[in-house]
């Protein structure tokens, strides 16, 4: 029936999707990465595997297996893999949309006889949801790629499911054109078999190494939130905040927009510390961040600099409404008691703010809301001090 | 059965493979940041591969050096370019004088043996060079999967380094066993001989080996962004001792090890003195200085298996497995000595860091971690209160 060089080709698709689903087994269940979309990753291989060897027994007898079967074991397989793409770009599971699709064009296939006389009009259902599917994965692997590593990655590491998509896309088209079973090229069971069984063993790597690329990228961006974000409070760490201070007092410099520096530390923190114990002290920790943070607009940033200690930067922002913005948070903290073991305990805190002068360093500002900051505990703790304007 | 397969198709379907992998390699180094030199070295291994199997499929009944040599050449430089890789990502220094060693050895050796095999087989040509690149190969496959093996070992454990290593260690067994078999039973060699020189079986062989050593190699790059994430996630960003989440972790397992095994251990807690000072003095740089600087002198009075972690601020916690407190505070008053010994060079200034330090061990299975380190701190604040650059014992410090 099928040719001793496509029955070749075919073992060696066979041991290729093999290959495939260990090392994503192995990559979703020993090493723990992403386990869900791994083994998402995993069961595609393995249904495409099943698909292209179901379609190679395609003969002249009727079968519900061979025809319509090995087409939604594809479909089914393409579906795995997108929603494994979604799982590591942190996307919604589209439900309705994959049961639409699979009910949509199992019925269709499912109503044609299941002869190999079908053949062109399955291979339009097929290969429009297969182009469907696989374009939607690539607009879903895009906006995640695009956020984390840029348009470059996204050529790079995404492109081979926007060419699945074109590709199925042609088919459905010729086949339409076509309206002869015979002459649709990419039919496995036929003649024109082995051209059709290399593409798919290109296809099938570039599908795979997309995949890896897809996960790597994941794992990258982890790894930069990781070294950014300070580990108990997730606000910025001491290095991260002193960069984005950097960046604003570029800014300054080029184009006289001026920014606020807030610095602010918690009152009697050794205290609470003591007293609630070092969990305590940690949950004190974090309910400031997230009650200071609530005050904050979009585009400031918040950074632990260090024990209870923090710093939080208002770009675009003058004198008075960085002492305002302190003001608020000071008073946000002052109204929302930490709530430890049923029992609220008062946390507050001691801002000291600065705007730059003309050539001040990032050393110079941290040096003046640290002062600003030393007058406020000083005064009585629970307020707000400006930084002395600097001496001409 | 796979032995019937035409190898023409699977000399193509390798050159199909090896190909798509030099691609993608070529396309992934950018945006995964890749070194480039490792890249550099993956994509000509594979492109070495995929000349040495184009020669391979051209092969014929006429004579011709090119030919008869090439495909094993090219398949010995494209091994050694995929241990040099290798060696790169498990950041092992490339050792070129082994080469300069081995080389004629082998040679040697393959000179004296392969002449009890007849010398010259028409497609596979001279019978010693055959020998020798085949041995080559296959020792500096195995030698590569003891280098990765070693390296992956210690923080993936067993399982996770036979899965990425077996591929080049049975390629190595493999390449071996072929010379073994040539020599030991030339007429089972000459039934399997085709135009091509090579099996079918052994083609099988070799694109499984060659699949799976490109998913082992993206194995080994994952496993390098886990070390990442781990030291990330377990390590302070500014001294490089265990952060505060470890340590503490540390000490439960501690606990956990002294409830079940009955086995003792002690805490010290310590804190630079008058390091507001320093940082008032030096700027912030100099207090990250400062801290840096302590833990590097006192880890260095520490035993292989003391832990010390950055409790916060200029706090930091040593956890001292098997020491009892006088133990403790004898390895304390080391590490105060050793401060007091080696000032902080800053910017050519010489600047004492001292320290005062609080000792306590486990009172008994039933004492929490906190009420532990609280024994510390109070010893420590005893410590301090008593004049600074001291070392306080927790019974001692509360009659």
């Amino acid at each position: 029936m099928i040719s001793a060089d496509a029955l070749t080709l075919l073992r060696v698709i066979s041991l290729l999707t093999g290959l495939a689903v260990i090392a994503w087994t192995g990559i979703g269940l020993p090493m723990r990465i992403a386990p869900g979309a791994a083994l998402r990753f995993a069961s595609g291989n393995l249904l495409i595997m099943a698909s292209i060897l179901l379609t190679m027994q395609r003969g002249p007898e009727p079968s519900y297996v061979f025809y319509p079967g090995a087409d939604m074991a594809g479909l089914l397989a393409f579906t795995l893999v997108r929603s494994g793409i979604q799982k590591l770009g942190r996307q919604a599971f589209t439900l309705n949309e994959n049961v639409a699709v699979l009910f949509l064009s199992g019925i269709a296939e499912f109503a044609l006889p299941p002869v190999v006389e079908s053949t062109t009009a399955a291979s339009v259902i097929y290969s429009l949801a297969v182009a469907w599917i696989s374009l939607r994965a690539f607009r879903e692997a895009a906006l995640a790629l695009r956020a984390e590593l840029g348009w470059i990655a996204v050529v790079a590491i995404a492109w081979p499911f926007a060419v699945l998509g074109a590709m199925m896309l042609l088919r459905a088209f010729f086949s339409l054109g076509s309206g002869n079973h015979q002459v649709v090229a990419a039919e496995l069971h036929l003649s024109g078999a082995v051209p059709v069984l290399w593409a798919l063993i290109v296809l099938t790597m570039a599908l795979n190494f997309s995949l890896v690329g897809m996960a790597f990228s994941r794992l990258m961006a982890r790894i930069r939130a990781m070294a950014e974000r300070d580990g108990l409070t997730g606000v910025w760490n001491r290095r991260a905040i002193e960069t984005r201070i950097k960046g604003e007092a570029e800014r300054f410099r080029r184009s006289s927009k001026t920014y606020v520096l807030v610095m602010f530390d918690l009152d009697h923190f050794k205290a609470v510390n003591d007293r609630l114990g070092h969990a305590g002290g940690d949950a004190a920790l974090c309910h400031a961040v997230s009650i200071v943070g609530s005050t904050l607009r979009h585009l400031d940033s918040l950074g632990r600099f260090g024990g209870e200690e923090f710093l939080v930067l208002l770009p675009n922002t003058d004198i008075a409404g960085g002492g305002g913005a302190a003001e608020r948070m000071r008073t946000a903290l002052e109204a929302n008691p930490m709530i430890w073991g049923g029992n609220p305990v008062p946390i507050t805190a001691s801002f000291g703010f600065a705007v730059p002068g003309q050539g001040d360093t990032v050393q110079d500002m941290l040096k003046r809301v640290d002062e600003a900051l030393y007058r406020a505990k000083a005064g009585g703790r629970n307020r707000v001090e400006g930084a002395v304007e600097k001496a001409q | 059965m796979f032995a019937d397969d035409s190898p023409l198709i699977l000399i193509q379907s390798i050159m199909t493979i090896v190909g798509t992998c030099a691609l993608a390699w070529a396309i992934l180094t950018a945006p995964l940041r890749i070194d480039w030199r490792v890249s550099t070295l993956l994509i000509s291994a594979n492109s070495l591969l995929f000349a040495a199997f184009w020669l391979l499929s051209q092969r014929s009944e006429a004579e011709s050096p090119l030919l008869a040599m090439g495909p094993n050449l090219g398949v010995l430089a494209s091994i050694v370019l995929f241990r040099i890789a290798l060696q790169l990502m498990t950041r092992q220094t490339v050792k070129w004088r082994e080469y300069l060693l081995v080389v004629p050895v082998v040679i040697g050796l393959a000179a004296i043996v392969s002449p009890l095999a007849g010398s010259v087989l028409p497609p596979i040509g001279s019978v010693p060079a055959m020998v020798t690149t085949f041995l080559l190969g296959s020792w500096v496959l195995l030698r590569c999967a003891r280098e990765v093996a070693k390296a992956l070992f210690e923080e993936f454990g067993i399982l996770a380094t036979t899965a990425i290593t077996w591929p080049f260690a049975i390629a190595g067994v493999m390449l071996f066993g072929r010379v073994a078999i040539f020599l030991s039973l030339p007429q089972l060699f000459a039934e399997q001989i085709n135009i091509y020189g090579v099996s079918s079986l052994f083609l099988w062989t070799c694109l499984t080996l060659l699949l799976a050593g490109n998913c082992s190699i993206v194995g080994i790059l994952i496993a390098r962004l886990i070390t990442q994430i781990r030291v990330l996630a377990e390590r302070d960003v500014l001294t490089g001792a265990w952060n505060r989440q470890a340590i503490e972790g540390h000490l439960e397992s501690a606990r956990a090890r002294s409830r079940r095994y009955g086995e003792i251990f002690a805490l010290v807690l310590f804190d630079l003195d008058h390091f507001k000072s320093v940082n008032d003095r030096l700027g912030h740089d100099g207090g990250d200085a400062a801290l840096k600087h302590a833990t590097l002198v006192v880890g260095d009075a520490l035993r292989q298996l003391d832990i010390i972690g950055r409790f916060g601020g200029e706090e930091f916690l040593v956890l001292l497995p098997m020491t009892d407190l006088s133990g403790a505070r004898g390895a304390a008053e080391r590490m105060r000595q050793a401060l007091v010994a080696t000032p902080l060079i800053w910017q050519g200034q010489s600047i004492p860091i001292s320290a005062s330090f609080g000792v306590a061990n486990t009172n008994g299975p039933a004492e929490s971690a906190d009420s532990l380190v609280q024994r510390a701190d109070k010893a420590l604040y005893f410590a301090k209160a008593s004049g600074r650059n001291r070392v306080e014992v927790e019974d001692t410090a509360i009659p």
